[in-house]
Order: structure tokens, then sequence, then C-alpha cells
């Protein structure tokens, strides 16, 4: 092999050393001053090789999408080995650094020790340690005060990503408001749902389908870092030589592992799209018989109302996904007797062009006033507004349309979290519906990895409270309490809600300083974790009271946690604390009395409702070692999802957005994001795009506390080389990232993969681990207004930032 | 005669950083070291990237012992503890290290670290394989290629969590082996050829 040309000609000995120290970058971690540290808690282990050891079986993450079943051996009651487990499937033995660095997370410092009091400020994170007993005291007075003095609806209770959500239950015997929509992962969704079914975000074919296709575009998504695992199914298609094309600003693991990346300019990618679907209509490269009996398209519309014609006897075989009216089918021109038919009769042959008179009135199809809207959008204009050039894009449109079959693989971060999300959404489903490529094998649109169809689903019993308890809602999303007059006057959550679920941190924390009182659980000192007044100690997923503990069911298993350690320290399961609360209004006894219970309960005669789980019973999943297969699961299940009897009320591709009339959307219109666009004027104050997503290091906030996933990784804000060097910044400097809602000062690392005019950072770390302040407190909390009339509602624009950067 | 070894397929590494840990659990490497570690090419900042935008390349190489043939390490060793083993691996007798940092000097993938103090361990017990050796103060250390875990018939650990499968373990010296028949079709090259060390770890697109 001749050195020159090796692929690894510019190794030499200097890089190997310049690269050499663990903590390649600047890590400018403020030391974790804990109160709660674990330093020196346990004695080091003796003699290595004497102790005993055991083993013990759980499901690990599910807000990876993933869900791996993971093999721990426990040696003198600690946790010190965790690997892929052998019970299952062999192609679903896996693991990521997540899963291992556990080893360390779990005994981490940052775990909350005992129950606390807040002694300090709100904000200030001065605690004092308390008994469970007046802990839960504690929180049990002020809700039933609040209770009393306000009634039920001013106490709100909700479980985060991050807590243990196998149930919920202590919320619901509260009657608690639970901050109604979440605002989060929805944004494209709000725009497939009313197209393609509300969950048409949810792949209905597998991702192991990725080798079948010929182009794959990932459209802002980095499965590469977020789902980890999953990103086998891509390097599979990469090694089958399908074409990967990665849509993102910024540039990812996954489009460094591409044929080609197209770095849109942050919140633009509906123009690329549109440029796509302008190139297919003009170049006639769309798949006409798909759109005439799969489509909508063909479907009458009144020229004058912008109504579709329908019929008034005939209903729809579905109610419909976004009004939930029940809706008249929809007439279409029969070209075999000339008239007006029901879109369903039989032999019914669709006219896709034309204009026609009844009844007095002109109508025309969806498909002539798709081509009218897509008129307005010229690939020029695609062009200049998402920064790709006009022959690109038609080169990808071409590939996507005529090379087929391809998939669209949508990220649920990067641009869902612009206010134009929803155009995206549509945009996609108009593209993916034209050109045929959705149903069949090798095609599809969604979020892959994890949410659709990969593996078989199980069926189990759900514990359910008596009549008459449930939560409630006032109207007011969480994210918008800070804003919108509300009754809320009690907080409880189960994990870090309020830093994690709403953008503009500075507006939401003062709103929680201004409640009357606030409560948390969790499992570490997490960003929330200062504002509370009262702290209780969750334990991890791999600590329980008893042998057992989360019955789940993940990744085509069925799976239950067994074997287990002991909750650490003073911490409890979130079972033991929610029946502690329940017991202060004697409501204990609706809630299961152990995990064993609710397991055993979960699964009880399951096998009547589904011959699948046949054999899938408690005593059998404990002998097995607390994990089985379904009959399914394997490398080779290929779900055979359609594009007929869609849930929408034609049960075809609806492309016609008439409930939007009113906002002019029924086509998808071009809008800027809210704040991040090119010539917004206050870019002359705040010229960068501020950028957040996922790290490997994280799970939203969580793993913040593994002091191995330190040593790689902390809070730190990337730049390109120019918008560096126009501000004197290093790699290794502290900088200040400030707009007008607020400022934070962390480490910043010069990195070449962004697009210069954007920073990235990686959501999200524990705030004492930044110098100052956190990325949430420069995110943008506008809600679109076109959004609440959307089936997800308005989602958290945390990408439709502007700032400016400087040297701290 | 066994020759054992991995090959590691850089189209599929992804850079997560999974056999990076995965070696640290298992081998019960203390604080501020790695037996393996990953590195984005001719980088200082990890993800960071080469060329001029929009024109960028990244590529990630995980990197522990080479198993080299040829090791420089043990050439340099004055007490003989570092060693090739019949197995083909590269080993240490931390009973026999000195503490005189030679092979560290010597190694050109500067695969060694070194305890220079008490080794410090978070969480702070003996967590990993339990026939793995603990390493007091002065010795040095490096990938073993899970000498316990191999030894038992098992791959290594760095093998068994790669979540792309970008790793394989197996015996050189037997030519129908996954791991020969790869080297063969996929081309594969060694780091740092031009230095005679002979590496058994071996690297492939
Ligand atoms: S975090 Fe990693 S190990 Fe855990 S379930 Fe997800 S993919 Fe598997
Ligand atoms: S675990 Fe596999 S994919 Fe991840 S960095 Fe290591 S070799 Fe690469």
């Amino acid at each position: 092999m001749s050195g020159a040309t090796s692929p690894h000609a510019g190794m030499t000995r200097r890089n190997f050393l310049k690269t050499a120290g663990v903590a390649a970058g600047a890590l400018g971690l403020a030391g974790a001053a804990s109160m709660t540290t674990a330093d020196n808690w346990l004695a080091p282990a003796e003699a290595h090789a004497d102790g005993e050891e055991r083993v013990a079986h759980l499901c690990h993450q599910f807000h990876c999408l993933t869900g791996c079943n993971l093999k721990c051996t426990i040696r003198d009651e600690r946790v010190s080995i965790i690997e892929p487990s052998d019970l299952a499937e062999e192609s679903h033995q896996t693991i990521c650094l997540r899963g291992i660095g556990e080893v360390d997370h779990i005994y981490a410092a940052d775990r909350i020790q005992t129950p606390l009091k807040r002694v300090g400020e709100r904000g200030e994170g001065k605690f004092e340690a308390i008994s469970w007993d007046e802990a839960i005291q504690t929180i049990a007075d002020a809700i039933k005060s609040a209770q009393e003095q306000y009634g039920e609806g001013s106490v709100f209770i909700r479980k985060s990503t991050e807590a243990s959500i196998d149930f919920d239950f202590f919320g619901q015997l509260m009657k608690a408001d639970s901050g109604g929509n979440w605002g989060l992962d929805r944004g494209q969704p709000n725009g497939t749902a009313a197209a393609f079914g509300a969950f048409s975000y949810c792949p209905n074919r597998s991702i192991h389908e990725f080798s079948d296709a010929s182009t794959i575009i990932e459209l802002g998504h980095n499965p590469l870092e977020s789902g980890i695992v999953w990103s086998r199914a891509l390097m599979d298609a990469k090694e089958a030589g399908v074409y990967i094309v990665t849509v993102d600003p910024r540039f990812t693991g996954t489009a460094s592992k591409s044929n080609e990346w197209l770095p849109v300019l942050p919140g633009t990618d509906a123009a690329l799209i549109q440029g796509m679907i302008r190139a297919i209509v003009d170049e006639g490269w769309y798949d006409e018989e798909f759109i005439k009996s799969k489509t909508s398209l063909p479907y009458l519309v009144d020229r004058e109302t912008g109504k579709t014609y329908r019929s008034e006897d005939v209903m729809c075989p579905n109610p419909t996904v976004v009004g939930m009216l029940t809706v008249g089918a929809p007439y279409v021109w029969d070209e075999a007797e000339g008239k007006a038919r029901l879109y369903n009769e039989e032999g019914v042959q669709p006219a896709l062009e034309g204009t026609w008179t009844i009844n007095g009135k002109e109508y025309t199809t969806e498909w002539t006033l798709l081509k009218e809207w897509i008129s307005e959008y010229s690939v020029d204009w695609a062009a200049e507004t998402c920064g790709i050039a006009k022959e690109t894009i038609i080169a990808l449109a071409d590939r996507y349309a005529n090379n087929g079959p391809a998939i669209i693989d949508f990220g649920l971060g990067g641009p869902d979290k612009y206010t134009n999300a929803d155009v995206l959404g549509h945009s996609t489903s108009i593209l993916v519906a034209i050109t045929g490529n959705y149903g069949r094998k090798g095609s599809g649109m969604g979020f892959f990895g994890g949410v659709g169809v990969d593996d078989p689903a199980a069926t189990v019993n759900y514990w359910t409270l008596p009549e008459g308890y449930g939560y409630t809602s006032c109207g007011t999303a969480m994210y918008d309490m800070p804003y919108n007059e509300n009754p809320i006057h009690v907080a409880l959550t189960f994990g870090d809600a309020f830093t994690l679920e709403a953008a503009a941190a500075n507006d939401m924390l003062n709103w929680v300083k201004s409640l009357d009182f606030f409560a948390i659980i969790d499992i570490y000192h997490s960003s929330a974790v200062d504002y509370a007044d009262i702290v209780l100690p969750a334990c991890s997923k791999f600590e329980s009271e008893e042998n057992v503990k989360s019955l789940r069911a993940s990744y085509g298993h069925v799976m239950l946690a067994n074997n287990l350690i002991k909750p650490l320290f003073e911490s409890k399961t979130d079972l033991q604390i929610e029946r502690l609360l329940a017991a202060q209004w004697g409501l204990e006894d609706t809630l299961p009395e152990t995990y064993e219970e609710l397991a055993r309960f979960m699964l009880d005669g399951v096998e009547e409702l589904d011959p699948r789980m046949a054999g899938i019973t408690y005593d059998a999943l404990l002998q097995q070692g607390g994990c089985m297969a379904l009959p399914e699961t394997g490398p080779d299940y290929r779900p055979d999802g359609t594009a007929d009897n869609l849930p929408t009320p034609s049960g075809k591709v609806e492309l016609y957005y008439e409930y939007l009339t009113d906002w002019g959307h029924q086509f998808p219109v071009y809008t800027d994001a809210n704040e991040a666009y090119a010539s917004n004027p206050i870019k002359e104050q705040y010229p960068l795009y501020f950028m957040q997503g996922k790290s490997r290091y994280r799970i939203h906030a969580y793993y913040t506390a593994c002091e191995w996933f330190q040593e790689n990784f902390g809070p730190y804000v990337n730049i390109s080389p120019e918008d560096a060097e126009a501000r004197g910044i290093q790699t290794g400097d502290t900088v200040r990232v400030f707009n007008d809602r607020g400022e934070f000062k962390c480490g910043v690392h010069v990195n070449r993969s962004l697009q210069p005019g954007v920073l990235f950072m990686a959501e999200t770390t524990y705030t004492r681990y930044y110098d100052e302040g956190f990325l949430q407190n420069v995110t943008n909390s506008h809600r679109e207004d076109r959004q609440y009339d959307m089936y997800f509602g308005p989602q958290i624009p945390y990408n439709d930032v502007l700032v400016q950067i400087e040297k701290a | 005669m066994t020759r054992l070894a991995i090959a590691i397929n850089k189209t599929r590494c992804i850079g997560c950083q999974t056999c990076a840990f995965a070696c640290k659990m298992q081998n019960n490497v203390p604080e501020g070291m790695r037996w393996n570690r990953v590195i984005t090419e001719g980088c200082d900042v990890e993800d960071g990237a080469l060329g001029t935008y929009p024109n960028l390349s990244r590529s990630y190489l995980p990197i522990a012992c080479q198993h080299c043939e040829n090791p420089a390490c043990q050439r340099v060793c004055p007490t003989g503890a570092t060693y090739k083993d019949d197995k083909g691996r590269v080993e240490i007798d931390y009973d026999k290290c000195i503490g005189c940092r030679m092979c560290m000097a010597a190694c050109p993938y500067n695969a060694r670290v070194f305890n220079w103090n008490e080794p410090v361990r978070k969480p702070d017990f003996n967590f990993g394989d339990k026939e793995v050796p603990v390493r007091p103060k002065g010795v040095a250390e490096k990938c073993t290629l899970c000498k316990e875990r191999t030894d038992r018939g098992e791959e290594p650990m760095c093998v068994r969590c790669c979540p792309t499968k970008a790793r394989t373990y197996g015996d050189l010296d037997d030519p129908n082996s996954e791991i020969s028949k790869l080297i063969a079709e996929r081309h594969a090259y060694v780091l740092l050829e031009e230095q005679g060390t002979k590496p058994q770890v071996h690297y492939f697109e």
C-alpha cells in the first residue's frame, strides 16, 4: 500500500498525540459543588476476584426510542458490568454508550440522596436534608391547602421526559392539571397529520427497508447521535450502495456518512421541498397512476368557496382526522360517464385536470389547484431561499422522483423546531404523494427508528384508576403558563419539566418562582431542582425495593426488570413515592402495592386478547431472566405498510387542507420562520442562528451526571472558524451567548462542521455545569397561531432563534 | 499459531464512542485514562471536520493497542514486562513493570497510559470484569484485547457492544475466519505501516 494514496495518509504520529488526551476539547466545567456529593460513600471494594456476582436484566431507555434489554453483572451489590442482553433475539442484542455509562451514572455525585427542603432563595440551590415523613407531609399540606383555597385546578402535576413514566397515577388522583399540549416533536407531524393520518410520522414500514431503497433523504435527522443503535440500518443501506442525502445546516455525523450534504439555511427546509415539487410538476416526473388512485388530488373543489364537493348522504369512511367532524364523501369527475361521481364508486375513472360547471357552480380538481399553488414558487426562488443551488434541487427532485423507491426520514429535532415546521410537513406530504413514494417496499416517509413498525408490538393491560379520577386542564399549556393567566398555585413534577419542556427559561423560571409551592421528584440534581421547595430522591431504573421492577413492551420483546440492586441512599422507586403521596388522601389502595402486582396485572389474560402473547406470562418471564421476544421478532420482520385505507376521512392521502381555509393554507404557503430568517432586521443586532440538537452523550439533559461522559463532553457552543475569527474566539475560551431574552456563558469549540452564521449546541446539560445561565435562556417562546387549529397544536420553536456571541 | 486481532470497518464506524466506554467499563480503567479512544481524524475537536465549508469531510478512527507482530514497545521494555503471548496478543506483566515508560515513548500509536498516581475510579469501586487485575500506581497499561474475555472464548467487549457492527474479531492465522476474509476482500490496511510494527489490528473502508 502506498502511503501517499492510503486513506490514512494524513495520520502522522503527531496527529495521534495531538488528539491523545481523553478530553479532546476544553470541558469548561464548573466543579459540581454538590451538597449531595457521593464521593467516598462506598468504601472501595477490595479483593476484586472474590466478589459474589449475580445477573440482572432490564429494559433500558425509551427516549432513544430503542429500549435495549441490558444484562447487568452485579458484584458485591454494585452494578459492575452492563452489556447487551443475551436473552434478546440475536439481532436485538444491542447497547450504546449511554447504556454502558450507567455503571458510573448510577453512582454519580449528582444523585439526590435524601429528601431536601429549601433553605435559601428559590434558584439559589441551598437545601437541608429532611425526613421522608416531613417531605411527604409538606407536599400534601401544600396541595391540600391550594385545593381548599383555589380548587382542584390549582394543582399542576407532570411527569417529564426523564422521570420513569411507566405510570402516572398520582396526578390523576389529584385531578391535577398536567399542562396540556407538550409542544414537542410534532412540528412536521402537524403538517403530515391531515394528509397521511395523525400518526403518520411513525412510518408504516420498517427502518430495515432502508437497504431496499435507491435513495434516502435524511431531512434534518441525525440518527447517528440520537437513536445510535438505529443507525445500523442506515449503515447497512450505505454498504448496500443506497444513495443518501442529508439536509441539515450542520455537517452532522449523518451528513458525513452521506453521498451528498445539502446545508440549507436554518428554517428554510420547506423551500427546498417546494422547489423539488415545482421541478417535478414542471418536468412531469410525478406518478399519475398513484395520484389518481391513492390521493385526494382528483377530488372536486368549488373554485369560489374553496370547499370540496361532497355528498350530503354518503359519509366518508373515517371521521376527519383534524376536525373530528363526519364529512361527506367527495366527488370526482368521472371521465367514463362524463359526470361527477363519488370518489369510491365502482368503475369510476377520475379526471385529474379540468373545470366543470355543476348546478351553476364552477368546480376544478385539487390537482389543478395544486399546480396553481406551486406555480407561485419557482426553483430559483427556492434556491435563493434555502441556499441550495437550483441545479442541485432539480437533480435531487429527479433522483427522488425517478430513481425510487425513495425514503424521506425526517428528524423531530432540527427543522421541526421552527414555527414553519407545519409548512414543511405539508410540503413533504405532497412531495411523497405525487411521486408515489409510499406504501411499497423501500419507500416511505416519517421519523424512522423506533416509533414506527420496526418491531412487533406486544399487548399488555393498562392499570386503571377508579372512575372519576383523571387529569384536568385549564386550557393553557404548561409552556404558556408564564404568559397566560392561569389558576396554578402549586406544582409537583417528576423529573425536570420546567427547563426541558419550555423555551425562554427566564420567563418560565420567573413563573415557577411566583408559585406558592413547587416540589420535584428526581434522581439527579437537575436544572429545575434548585427552584424547588421540596426535593424527593427517586432511584434509578437499576434499583428497586423488590426483586422486580418495570414491565416494558419494547424493541419486539416483553421485558421485566429483575434481580436489581436496592435503592441507593434514601431514594425510593416512583411507585413507592406515588403510594406515599396517595396515602395522604387514603388513596394508596387504588395503586398497585408492588411492581410485581403491576407486572402480573399487565400480563394477566393477555393471551386471550392476543394469541401472539401465548406463553409470555409473569412466571415464564422471570424464569427466563426477564426478556421474551414476540413470535415475529427477528432480522426479517418487515410489515407491509400500504397507501390504502389510510386513517384520513376518505382513506386516501388528502393533500388539500380545506380545514385551513381561514389561514389560506389549503396548500402549504411558504412562511418564514418566526425569528430565524435571512431578512430579519434584528439580525443587525443578533446576526447568528442558534440551533440545538442531540448529542450521543445525552438524552435531553439525562447523563449530564455521568462522570465518564464529563471527561469527553460538557456544555459548549460550536462556531464556524469564520465567525470565531471575526470575534477573536478560540477553542477553549469562555463565551457569552445572548439576545433580548437572556444570556448564558459556557465553553466553545471552533468547528468547521458549522455553516458560517450558525451556532450549534447540544441540548442540554444541568445548569450548574455552565459558567453562567444555560442555553434555554435565549430560546424562542413564540406560538404560531395557525397551529392552534392543527392536530398537535403550536410547538416550541427551540431552533427559531437569533443571537450574538462574544468572548466572555 | 494464533494471531488474535480486530478489523474495523471505518465506513460503518459512526464515532459513537460506545467501544471506548465498553473498554473502560470492562477493564476497570481509572479516571482520566482510556485504553481505547475514538478520534475525529485530523481535528482538535470531537465531531470536527476537514476542508472548507461546504466541502467538508469527517472520519472517525477508533484507536487502541494495535497488537503488533513486531511491537515497538516490547523491543524497548527493559524487564520483559511487555510480551507477545501465545495467542498473538501484546500483554503486560504488571508485576514486572518498573514504570520506566520506555514503551510509551516507543509506541507510535500512543496506545499506552500510565498510572502516575494512585488510580482514582469513578464510581469508586472496582467495576468491570472480576478477572481483570487491578493495576497499582507506577505501571503502564493498555488494551489487552480483553485478555480475560478472549481467554474464555468470548469476543472483546468493544466488539460485543459496537452498535453498528463495525468491529470484527478473530484469528488472522485462520484463513477461513471472518476477519481474514474481510481483510482480503475489503483491502484492509494497517496504521503507520512505514513504522514496521506490523499491526494486527486492521482497518478498511
Ligand atoms: S440508551 Fe443506548 S443502550 Fe440504552 S436503550 Fe437506548 S440505545 Fe439501548
Ligand atoms: S462502537 Fe463501533 S461505531 Fe461506535 S465508535 Fe466504536 S467502532 Fe465506531
